[in-house]
Formats: structure tokens, C-alpha cells, sequence
């Protein structure tokens, strides 16, 4: 199985490869570069020696063996719009926000999805379970953006509780609270679904019936039977949800102006800042195809019939 | 207790207790947090000063920090390198010019020179084309070393270095001597910096410390306004060379040795910037303000949002709010407003159909129903404008354009005369994908289709409108004209055949026009000069290159606390932020 997932691992490079080549060639195709005229004061000279300065006056390919060769040796590429900043700086200043938000958001969502799952479970046709599937419905069909918006007016401009934009940290929670609320709700009603249906479905089974038959408390049934069963096809969701929410953050990183790496991507392409939109659609496809790769990893780990060759 | 009952109680517990800490959190989001308070009249009321000149209404220091938003982040600070008015909003804080423009009156002024020059007080001589100007004396730079007239020759030179100004104004002052030849020089050269030198080293001149010589490649009676843009900034060398590549960028921004008012604190990329005052400012009055912090928020309606949750103390008025806010009695006396020194417009393709008939481009002028415009789109933030010049540039006779003006028989008759067979082609109206501008397009379609005009509207993004305008497939393109400064050049000389493919996207290539363009800047004596504006207009109502709408009321709010804005058209982003030295904190 150690070689099957180190060709895994040996795969990552061609992988990224493709990415870039498809990515450099997509985003040359779209109309439109990083000095247009009539953008500015800039003068017809001045755009052309920036052009120049970059290589932008090169065909295609020989600006992808530039990007390329500088890639290999770690240089990500100067940043178009801001020149004099490389896009390893934006990234080196950009990605904890990122990573803070997609983490504490995933971990938001587990606690809260499941937590939900299992109450509305265990206390099928309560209240409860009403009000957990009701939030699960709610959550699944409310884009994270229009409830950024709810969120927003209510908590922040109306009442004030918390602020409207910006990013404290892992110190700061009060800025934490609405964008993690907004992204996350949506994996967190998903998570939920999965969670009640996968506990409905253990708690029909026989060796529950004969948990309780042996006379174990209800508690430890639930705990120790139940969850504990029901959570193997949950815990394999959480690799793509957290991979989701690390790179799919750039809408409520945008709209609660948190300065992290999606909203440099969504300033990157309206921009058409080349080397910027390369580097971060690498770094996502990365976090991506190894979130994949743990995920395949924690199947042979959670259930022991799988075995990779 | 039953199980279920005990659950209620959790979660009752659980909701109670997130209340309660919610409630406890209210009010005090961040440091710079600020309760508003309801004085009637605001900032705007005039306060009464102390004995030092302070006014006696003002906060301690340690509450002399302003929170506002300067809705992008900079790509640069470098004084050569800003182009746009989110960069000029901070800049203009950081480094200073040889002139400014009085906020009012919008005359030339002088910042860090002694006096404007003139042919009565020695600084233009007779040939009329050599200008010589005095430093103030006791300028210096924010470490405490003197700045003097080599620093402003530096950085005019340096101005035309286009690896460092090729997005911005390079290539803007082309009236100095030895300008269009440096222009023309090849950047990728390995010799070019110093070929720049070498092509303007005649006619940049530091004389002494405290003397320039400048020398115009012809008598140009803007050649002194284009002192006030900040390519011509001083900008000190060693500063700039120790930075190198890094100069004026967020990642060495505090290193940045400015001359301003306001030095840099601290640049968060993607967040924020934070200026302090700069105690060694000597050209002018130091500011009351300790610090300013500008935020990067794109979105102005969460810019309003974090306005009304007390995290800035500024923010743009977004249009579609402006009758609700204007209507609120408590926000009323919150907002500034100013028309801009500038107008808007829809930029014609003239070189193709059905836009290269100018009784066509008239009719369409004559179509547009500027007060709907005005009144539906942009909920009273636009002044509906024939002309394409604000009024109070100099010579501007908005009386001139009247045949322009909505009247649909008028226009009728102008479209029958451009096709009078009245087989109209449809125009497409190619805008960026915005509420706003597709609203202006909607209403634009809709008013046009009254004089059996079809226009199509096609939705894009700002890059993509600006390559198809370029290669003669958008047609059209709302957009306009801030002024960078007063003199009507700045204005007149976007319709030349000189900006095309630059700023005038529309390729409006004229060759009387051309000359009479040139005649205008080349004329000192204002009668004459008038006369030949008026000239010149009278050419553009016959034969308009935009559908000029609107003029825009730029409005902002600001808390009642924030006092002593001076607004003024020049403004960039910010209200005031031309004269932000005046601007203080006051108790509250």
C-alpha cells in the first residue's frame, strides 16, 4: 500500500502540470490584459515597455517557459498590479487569514453538523428534529453571500454585535463569527443530512437491538454503538469539505473583506493578473488533490476491507 | 426530568448564554471604534480656535485618528508610479509637488515652492518658456534631511522613466523640453535611465538648494499645472535606490522617506494602510490628525455597512441609498457633497458604424434624456450635463452645446438626416456587469428605441469592454473625465489624435481639432485663449465624440465628530482629502 501512495503522491506533479498549462491557457484566451489602455493615465509607450518589462510582448508559449522556469526554482512571478511586490510575498501575507477561516469554519461545521445530525436522530419527530432538518434545508439552500448579507445587517449594522468587515485572527473571534457562519452553514446542514441518515440507519441494526437487549444504558448505546458507527461515512465528507472551504472562501472573503488569498484570486482575475491567478489556482488545485489523497488515505485507515495496490 | 426536557433546558442554556455574551460584545467592534454622536450640523459646523490655533473643540491627541475608506489598495506609493485615485487619496499625504490647487477657487498655489511664477515676479522669462522657481525654505524629508531642488529634479526625471511610471502619468508632461524625444527612447536599453537624464538634462535644472530651472518645449499656458501631478514629485534618491524595485510597495512602504504631511505606519497587504504624521513637515500647516488609517474595501455597500457598524468613520454613499439616507434626519447632516471636476460620458467608436456619422452621434446626444438619467439610475448622484466640460474649467460655455440637448423631435430629424432611408444599424452597448451601469443601459436602450434606435447591451468586465474597444468591436463605452487639474489641456486634449488609443478610446482623430487644441495651450493671453476654446468647443457640438450625460455629485458621510473638511473638486476618493492637514477629531 506505501507504493501505491507514493505513486499517488508521484501523480501530483503531472497533475499541477496540466493545471497550468490548461489555467495559462485559459486566462490568455480571455480578453483583455493587465495594462489596457485607457486604464489610468497610462500612455501608449508606457504600456508597451511594462508589456516589454514582463514579457507580455512574447508569444504564449515562451511567456508559459518564463513562468515555468521561474516556477521550478520557487519564484511564483512578480505581481502585475502592484509592481515591485512578487506574488510569493502576496502569498506569504495573504494565506493565514485563508487557512485560519477555512479551518475554523470546517470545525464550525463538523460540531455543528453533527451535533445536529445526532440530535435530530436520536429525537426523531421532536422539535428537535424538526429544527435540525429545518436548519439543514435552510442552510443547503441559502448561498453563503445572501446569508453574508443577513448576517451582516442584522448583527452588525443593526445591533452591532459584531463587526461588518475585516479579520482579527484566531485572537479576533468577533470577526470571526459572521463570515464562519455564513461559509460554513451550508457544510454544516450537509453534514447533518448525512449524520441523521447514517445514524437512522445504525440504529436499525442488529447489533444495536442487541446493545439494548443486553440491558446497556441508552447513553452508552448512542456513544458507543451508534455515533461511533454512524460517524465512518461523515468523517470521510470532512476531507472535501475542508478542502472546499479552504479554497472555495473567496465570495465571503470578498464580501467581509478578510485579506486573504480567495480575495486576491477574485483581484487577481479581474485584473488579469496572470501570474497571481497561476499561482493561486496551483496552490488550490494542490490543497485539493491532497485533501483527495488523504481522504483515499483515511478510507484504508476508518474501514480495514479497503486495500489499495 | 425526562431526556427531552433536559435538551430544551441545553439548549435554552446554550441560546441565553449567546445573548447575553452577544449583548456584552455590542458596541465596541475595534480599536477604532467610535460612537457617533448627534450633534446637529456635524463636521460641518465651523469651531472657534485656542490660543496655539488648534480649535477649541478638539479631542486630545490620542483620539486624532481617523478610520476611512480608500475603497482599493494601491498598487504602488511610489510618486511616479500612482495613477489612480485610490493611490492619489494616500499619496497625496506622503509627498508633496512644487504647486497645488486652491480647494475653491482651484488656482495654482504654491506647496513646497515659495510662490507661483510669473513673468512679473522673474520666474518666467521673457522667452516665455523658461521658468524658474524657489523652494520654501527649511523643506525636509520625513528622516530630517533637507530637500531641496535636486530632489525635484530627480524625481520630474524620473517621471519619464517608463519601467517605473508606464501605468501612471509617464508620458503626461510632454511639454518640457527633450519630453517627446526621452518618451521615445527604448526602456528595455541598458543605457535608458541614463539616456533619460541625458535627453532632459537641460531643461531639469536644481540651479541651487532652493532653485529649478524648467524649461517647456514651447509656451504652454498649462505647463505650470502639471507641477501639481505627483509624477513630479520630489522623491529622494538614496531612498529610492537603497528600495530599489521595492520602492513605494507595501512590503517596504515603512522605509519610504516621504515629504508630506503623513508618513507610512504600516501597509497590510489586501487590508489596510496606516499613515502617521510627519513631525519634520515644514511646507505647510501640520496636520491635527496623528493618524489615519485607510481601508481597502472595494464593495461600497459593505463599505456603508462597516460605516453604520462604527468601524470607519467615512464611507462613500452608495446611489441606491442616497434617498433613504438623505431622508434620514439623523444621517442627513453626516454627508458631503461636492460635484466633481469632471464629467461623464459615453465614449464613441467613431471610426465605425453607425458611429462615424456625426448627425447620427448628434441624434443620439439629442435622445438621451439626461434629467431620467439623473433621477432614475443614479437617485439624484447625477446632474444631467450636455457639455463635456465641468463649468468651471476655464473657458467652458456649456451654452455652446444646446443643440445636444434631449429633444426627441430633434433627434428624429438628426437620425433621418444620418440615414434617410431609414435603415438604422443597431448599436450594441457594451458595459461592464454592474447594477448600476446595467441599469444606465437598460435606460439608455429604452430612450434610444424612442427614435427607432435598437441597441444591444452586452455585458462584460472592465478588461474585456477596454481590449474590444481598442480593436473596434464594443462601439461604446460609459465612462468620462476626472480632471486632474484646472487648466482646460488637461480636459481638451483627450479628443486629440495624440490620445488616441490611450485615453480616447473613441479614436476621434481630427485634424482642425488637433489645432486648435494646440492653439489654446500654446496661448497665453486668457482673452484670446477664451476665444479660441470657444472655437474649439463649437467644433466638438458639430461634431460631438461623446454622448456626455452627467456630471457627478460625489457624496460621502462622514461621523459628526470628523470636523474641519475643506471639500473640493480636485478631491480623489475621500471628501476633503486634497486638504486633510485641516481635518481633526472633536470631543464627543
Amino acid at each position: 500500500m506505501t507504493g501505491y501512495f507514493v505513486r499517488r503522491i508521484l501523480w501530483i506533479i503531472p497533475v499541477l502540470w496540466l493545471i497550468s498549462i490548461i489555467t495559462f491557457g485559459l486566462m490568455h484566451a480571455v480578453k483583455g490584459g493587465p495594462f489596457e489602455a485607457g486604464e489610468g493615465k497610462s500612455s501608449e509607450a508606457g504600456r508597451a515597455a511594462l508589456a516589454a518589462k514582463y514579457h507580455l510582448d512574447r508569444p504564449v508559449w515562451v511567456q508559459y517557459g518564463y513562468y515555468m522556469r521561474g516556477l521550478v526554482q520557487g519564484d511564483l512571478g512578480p505581481d502585475l498590479a502592484s509592481q515591485g511586490t512578487s506574488v510569493n510575498d502576496i502569498l506569504k501575507h495573504n494565506w493565514r487569514p485563508t487557512v485560519e477561516l477555512g479551518v475554523v469554519t470546517t470545525l464550525y461545521a463538523v460540531v455543528v453538523g453533527v451535533s445536529l445530525g445526532i440530535l435530530a436522530a436520536t429525537r426523531r419527530n421532536s422539535v428537535i428534529d424538526y429544527v435540525s432538518v429545518g436548519f439543514a434545508t435552510i442552510g443547503a439552500s441559502t448561498p453563503n453571500f445572501v446569508l453574508g448579507i443577513m448576517l451582516v445587517l442584522l448583527f452588525a449594522v443593526k445591533f452591532k454585535f459584531f463587526p461588518a468587515i475585516g479579520w482579527g485572527g484566531l485572537t479576533g473571534w468577533k470577526y470571526m463569527v459572521l463570515p464562519v457562519v455564513s461559509l460554513g452553514s451550508l457544510p454544516a446542514a450537509y453534514i447533518a443530512r448525512i449524520t441523521r441518515a447514517s445514524m437512522l440507519e445504525v440504529m436499525n441494526q442488529d447489533y444495536i437491538r442487541t446493545a439494548r437487549a443486553k440491558g446497556l444504558r441508552e447513553r452508552i448505546v448512542t456513544m458507543r454503538h451508534i455515533v461511533r458507527n454512524a460517524l465512518i461515512p461523515v468523517l470521510t465528507l470532512i476531507g472535501p469539505i475542508a478542502a472546499g472551504l479552504l479554497t472555495g472562501s473567496f465570495i465571503i472573503e470578498y464580501f467581509f473583506s478578510i485579506p486573504g488569498i480567495g480575495r486576491a484570486y477574485v483581484q487577481a482575475i479581474l485584473g488579469r493578473d496572470y501570474p497571481l491567478i497561476m499561482a493561486t489556482t496551483l496552490l488550490y488545485a494542490f490543497v485539493i488533490v491532497l485533501a483527495n489523497l488523504t481522504i483515499d488515505m483515511l478510507y484504508a485507515v476508518v474501514d480495514p476491507r479497503i486495500r489499495y495496490s | 426530568m425526562s431526556i427531552r426536557n433536559r435538551w430544551f433546558l441545553l439548549l435554552g442554556a446554550l441560546l441565553s448564554a449567546a445573548m447575553v455574551g452577544a449583548v456584552a460584545c455590542g458596541g465596541g467592534t475595534s480599536s477604532s471604534d467610535k460612537t457617533a454622536t448627534a450633534a446637529a450640523g456635524g463636521g460641518k459646523t465651523p469651531a472657534a480656535t485656542t490660543a496655539g490655533g488648534a480649535p477649541a473643540d478638539m479631542a486630545p491627541d490620542a483620539q486624532q485618528v481617523l478610520t476611512v475608506n480608500a475603497q482599493s489598495e494601491p498598487n504602488t506609493q511610489d510618486p511616479q508610479g500612482v495613477s489612480y485615485t485610490y493611490e492619489l487619496t494616500v499619496n497625496h499625504q506622503l509627498f508633496i509637488t512644487l504647486f497645488d490647487q486652491d480647494p475653491k477657487t482651484s488656482e495654482l498655489i504654491p506647496l513646497a515652492a515659495s510662490e507661483v511664477p510669473t513673468a512679473s515676479n522673474g520666474g518666467i522669462a521673457a522667452d516665455g518658456v523658461t521658468y524658474t522657481i524657489k523652494l520654501k525654505p527649511g523643506l525636509k524629508w520625513s528622516d530630517g534631511t533637507p530637500l531641496t531642488a535636486k530632489d525635484f529634479a530627480y524625481g520630474i526625471i524620473r517621471g519619464y522613466n517608463l519601467n517605473v511610471s508606464g501605468a501612471a502619468y509617464g508620458g503626461f508632461f510632454t511639454n518640457l523640453k527633450g519630453a517627446d524625444a526621452v518618451l521615445k527612447l527604448d526602456p528595455k536599453s541598458a543605457t535608458y535611465v541614463q539616456d533619460v537624464q541625458n535627453g532632459l538634462k537641460d531643461s531639469v535644472v536644481a540651479v541651487d538648494d532652493a532653485t529649478l530651472k524648467l524649461v517647456a518645449n514651447a509656451k504652454s499656458a498649462s505647463f505650470l499645472s502639471n507641477l501639481t501631478l505627483a509624477v513630479t514629485a520630489a522623491v529622494q534618491q538614496a531612498n529610492v535606490e537603497a528600495l530599489g524595485s521595492n520602492y513605494g510597495v507595501a512590503s517596504s512602504a515603512t522605509q519610504l522617506v516621504t515629504s508630506g504631511p503623513f508618513k507610512i505606519k504600516e501597509w497590510a497587504p489586501k487590508d489596510h494602510a496606516t499613515i502617521v504624521a510627519n513631525d519634520n513637515y515644514t511646507a505647510g500647516k501640520k496636520p491635527y490628525l496623528k493618524e489615519i488609517t485607510f481601508k481597502f474595501i472595494e464593495d461600497q455597500n459593505q463599505a456603508y455597512n462597516a460605516y453604520q457598524a462604527n468601524q470607519l468613520d467615512e464611507a462613500m454613499v452608495p446611489a441606491a441609498l442616497y434617498p433613504s439616507i438623505s431622508g434620514d434626519a439623523s444621517m442627513k447632516n453626516q454627508i458631503y457633497q461636492e460635484e466633481e471636476f469632471g464629467t461623464r460620458w459615453i465614449t464613441v467608436d467613431v471610426t465605425i458604424p453607425p458611429w462615424n456619422n456625426k448627425d447620427f452621434v448628434i441624434g443620439i446626444n439629442q435622445a438621451t434624456d439626461r434629467e431620467a438619467i439623473g433621477r432614475d439610475v443614479y437617485f439624484g448622484l447625477r446632474k444631467a450635463w450636455t457639455a463635456p466640460c465641468p463649468a468651471a474649467v476655464v473657458g467652458c460655455d456649456p451654452t455652446i452645446f444646446k443643440n445636444l440637448e434631449y429633444n426627441l423631435d430633434a433627434a428624429k430629424a438628426s437620425i433621418a438626416k444620418a440615414f434617410p432611408d431609414g435603415k438604422i444599424p443597431d448599436v450594441t452597448l457594451e458595459t461592464v456587469n454592474d447594477p448600476t451601469t446595467k441599469a444606465l443601459a437598460t435606460t439608455l436602450q429604452a430612450q434610444w428605441d424612442k427614435v427607432g434606435v435598437k441597441a444591444n447591451i452586452v455585458t462584460t468586465d472592465q478588461k474585456t469592454l477596454r481590449a474590444d474597444m481598442k480593436s473596434h468591436k464594443a462601439g461604446t463605452q460609459i465612462t468620462g473625465w476626472g480632471m486632474d487639474y484646472a487648466d482646460p489641456s488637461d480636459l481638451w486634449a483627450i479628443f486629440t489624435t495624440a490620445s488616441v488609443g490611450g485615453n480616447n478610446l473613441g479614436f476621434y482623430s481630427r485634424t482642425d481639432y488637433d489645432k486648435l487644441e494646440a492653439d489654446q495651450d500654446a496661448e497665453l493671453d486668457p482673452a484670446k485663449r477664451t476665444a479660441i476654446l470657444k472655437q474649439l468647443q463649437q467644433f466638438l457640438a458639430a461634431d460631438p465624440p461623446v454622448i456626455q450625460f452627467a456630471i457627478q455629485l460625489r457624496t460621502d458621510v462622514y461621523k459628526p465628530y470628523v470636523k474641519g473638511l475643506v471639500t473640493s473638486p480636485f478631491d480623489y476618493i475621500l471628501y476633503g482629502d486634497q486638504q486633510l492637514v485641516g481635518v481633526y477629531i472633536a470631543k464627543h
